[in-house]
């Protein structure tokens, strides 16, 4: 069934019409990053369709994703945070090929996220059950949740105090528009849906994530939540006053936009109220912290956001935040500058488009947060999910669906059976394999697949003659496409040297950024290996400077084994692979070539890229 | 000294060398691994990496969309499923009540244009999908501006 539904939707992208398609929006390129120590140590691979980027990396349990992300995000990872050249190569394809093959990549894709998107459902079905079975007070943090109530927080909060005139508005209307008693009706309704709530475990390889168990459980949770905030007035948390040096206070024509935004957020929760969508709560949370906020703002005259982090963000500990202070210090600047953009692109838009303020919040949160950490050296929190407000909180003795104790068993074995089998049969189709399936044979495999007009010959031969090494590929497919434009994008220290090299003396610049002890460019990373000399810049003296990282590397691993019942044996792990990747460049090859993790991305403007043609 | 890039080097040494070390290093860590520390780098760096990205709803969701639409209506899937679809590009966007957003609601309107329907079934699916005299404008016009 689900084979077929895939295949149906293949063939029916594969028959859509490709004539009405705009003009091309950019170039075709495959995209060869150079090797570095660390995740993708023997180089990369990745294909280019304009702004959008598509590769394939290692994922757990010994699988391999497909990852789309926006060119600029790539390069940024790639070539300043990894400190590695791109070789892009540019392959010319007609605008019925191009626009066929993203369908391609975009497919598999969508298909793959959905794939892993149904197996998260079935470990959230799994846990949610085991939970249940056990009898665990707390629910799991509900996205929206966390802008009005507290970890464990009861969400029949009619003990607060404080009211939000705004929701109590919204609420007021609503009960006006379906009668007085609407907000108990739904609610009594709600939570007999999560009363006769019951797990149907053997229909989900077939459906959608979106119909797991702990899914719809989480809707109603979201629903019932959204709800109580209607009830009781519940104003918004976790908020943050807009940064900005002065920057704060609201103009006359922004908070006539806001008072627009107000109505309309206002208009379009009533629209939802009524909605026969079944996941309305969260999007009903996000809305009503959303007006509060709007509210509270045109009432002060000073602009006030959601922040969006999530409440078990990851943080990069006080200790990194010290060591890059001056570096993080200049990264504000740069996030200053997104929210300047955000807010501009935000008061500029004829109507409310909630993309726009979700950019805005990001941008407003990521920069507060990294005035605050640098400003008091302490942990900085990770924004680690899309632009979506989505912080959650726990629910203490929420409503449960009345299973009795043999259902729950029940349900909990045919759930973890499911899981099994399910992640077994992800590992078959989409097996990470060091020489079979990497991630440049599985870029190829779709390239190959793809049967594209002006390279039907070269294509057809991509899969049986490349190699699995990803700059082997590159050279390679150049030879089986023809004609190819190919760039090198330097790496963030080649470029940051270049520059150095114009204006200072050659001698003074290489002899002190030649080394981890006296560089100007390089901050020791915490993940980085132990290592002295830079090797990139230096062919003929690489052995030699090689010899000396290896000696490096050594004495951090006996260093290491001193320290490893304080450190956990980082040190020794740090040494360890310090001496391995000085090993190659006894043989003339550098792989290691430093990270540089808190690089503003417009160091990279203005960089020199090299022209060639090969063929 | 001037700077010596490893594009410098002479081609024919660094084959000789170049592949029994790589596949050594291959051997030490393979492809791109999505670990914690890689995310935490990218994060850091900020989602929004351009002035175009911090300005909302941008062509490439709206093709996202459109190519979505038209994909599932060729393949004949049901509005239930289409939602949830269109909720996920959404959501990617940062949008969270897509029902309520026009772009989104034009980019479904052209993709019924993509996938060849007429007016009169335009009509059909805007009374079975939509929840608001709003919405159902949104995806008319998305499908004349399209046609």
């Amino acid at each position: 069934m689900r084979a077929r539904r895939r295949l149906l939707v293949a063939a029916a992208i594969l028959a859509l019409p490709i004539h009405e398609a705009a003009a091309r929006p950019g170039p075709f390129e495959y995209l060869y990053v150079e090797a570095n120590e660390g995740a993708s140590s023997g180089g990369h691979a990745a294909v280019r369709f304009a702004d959008r980027c598509y590769h394939f990396q290692h994922v757990d349990q010994g699988r391999i994703q497909l990852v789309r992300e926006s060119f600029a995000q790539f390069e940024h990872q790639y070539r300043i945070a990894g400190n590695r050249a791109i070789h892009a190569r540019r392959i010319e394809l007609d605008d019925a090929d191009y626009e066929h093959l993203q369908a391609i990549f975009e497919e598999h894709y969508r298909e793959q996220q959905r794939d892993f998107a149904l197996l998260e459902a079935m470990t959230g079905d799994r846990e949610l059950l085991t939970d249940l079975a056990r009898g665990r007070a707390s629910t799991p943090r509900i996205p929206g949740t966390g802008y009005f109530f507290a970890d464990e927080e009861s969400s029949d909060s009619s003990s607060l105090s404080a009211r939000s005139p705004a929701i109590d508005a919204l609420a007021k209307r609503l009960r006006r528009l379906h009668g007085d008693e609407t907000l108990s009706l739904r609610e009594q309704d709600v939570r007999d849906a999560i009363a006769s709530l019951a797990p149907r475990v053997g229909d989900l390889p077939d459906g959608s994530a979106d119909e797991a168990f702990s899914r719809r459980y989480r809707d109603h949770l979201a629903a019932l939540s959204a709800l109580a905030v209607l009830r009781h007035g519940i104003p918004a948390r976790a908020t943050i006053a807009a940064p900005g040096d002065g920057a704060l206070a609201l103009s006359e024509r922004e908070i006539a936009v806001l008072r627009r935004t107000r109505r309309q957020i206002e208009d379009d929760l009533t629209r939802l109220f009524a909605s026969s969508r079944r996941d309305w709560g969260v999007a009903m949370l996000i809305g009503l912290a959303r007006l509060d906020v709007v509210a509270a703002s045109i009432d002060t005259r000073q602009l006030s956001l959601l922040d969006v982090y999530r409440e078990d963000a990851p943080v990069v500990p006080a200790a990194q935040v010290r060591r890059h202070r001056a570096r993080l210090r200049a990264l504000l600047a740069e996030r200053y500058g997104d929210v300047r953009d955000a807010r501009r692109a935000f008061f500029a838009g004829r109507s409310f488009d909630e993309s726009r303020l979700s950019r805005l919040e990001v941008a407003a949160s990521l920069a507060v947060e990294l005035d605050r950490a640098t400003r008091s050296d302490t942990d900085l929190r990770v924004h680690t999910h899309g632009f979506l407000p989505e912080k959650g909180a726990e629910w203490l003795d929420a409503p449960r669906p009345e299973l009795d104790g043999a259902e729950l068993d029940a349900a909990l074995i045919r759930a973890r059976a499911l899981e099994t089998s399910y992640a077994e049969e992800l590992s078959r189709r989409y097996p990470y394999d060091l020489i079979e399936h990497n991630c440049v044979t599985e870029l190829l495999r779709l390239l190959a697949g793809a049967d594209l007009q002006a390279h039907r010959d070269g294509a057809a031969a991509l899969e049986t003659r490349l190699a699995f090494v990803p700059f082997l590929s590159s050279r390679a497919l150049a030879g089986l496409v023809g004609q190819t434009t190919y760039r090198r994008l330097p790496s963030y220290r080649e470029q940051a040297l270049m520059r150095m090299y114009e204006s200072e003396n050659d001698a003074l610049v290489y002899l002190r950024e030649s080394n981890v002890l006296t560089s100007t460019l390089y901050e020791r990373e915490r993940d980085d290996s132990a290592f002295f000399f830079f090797t990139d810049d230096a062919f003929l003296p690489r052995p030699i400077l090689g010899l000396a990282n290896l000696t490096t590397g050594i004495a951090a691993t006996l260093a290491g084994v001193a320290a490893l019942p304080i450190d956990g044996g980082r040190v020794l792990g740090s040494g360890a692979r310090g001496a391995l990747f000085s090993v190659p460049e006894i043989g003339f090859v550098s792989i290691r070539k430093g990270s540089f993790s808190f690089v503003p991305r417009r160091w990279l403007e203005g960089a020199e890229v090299e022209e060639l043609h090969d063929n | 000294m001037p700077p010596s890039t490893s594009t410098q080097v002479p081609t024919h040494c660094r084959r000789y060398v170049a592949v029994p070390v790589l596949a050594l290093a291959l051997a030490a860590a393979g492809c791109s691994f999505s670990d914690s520390s890689a995310s935490i780098s990218k994060s850091v760096s900020s989602p929004l990496t351009s002035s175009s990205e911090s300005s909302g709803s941008d062509e490439s969701y709206k093709e996202d969309v459109r190519d979505a639409t038209a994909a599932h209506i060729a393949a004949g899937g049901d509005a239930a499923e289409l939602r949830v679809r269109i909720g996920t590009l959404a959501e990617e966007q940062g949008i969270s009540n897509w029902e309520a957003s026009e772009p989104t609601n034009r980019a479904i309107g052209a993709g019924l244009a993509k996938a060849g329907y007429r007016d009169v079934e335009v009509e059909a699916f805007a009374a079975g999908f939509t929840q608001s005299e709003q919405q159902r404008q949104w995806i008319q016009q998305g499908f004349k501006d399209a046609k």
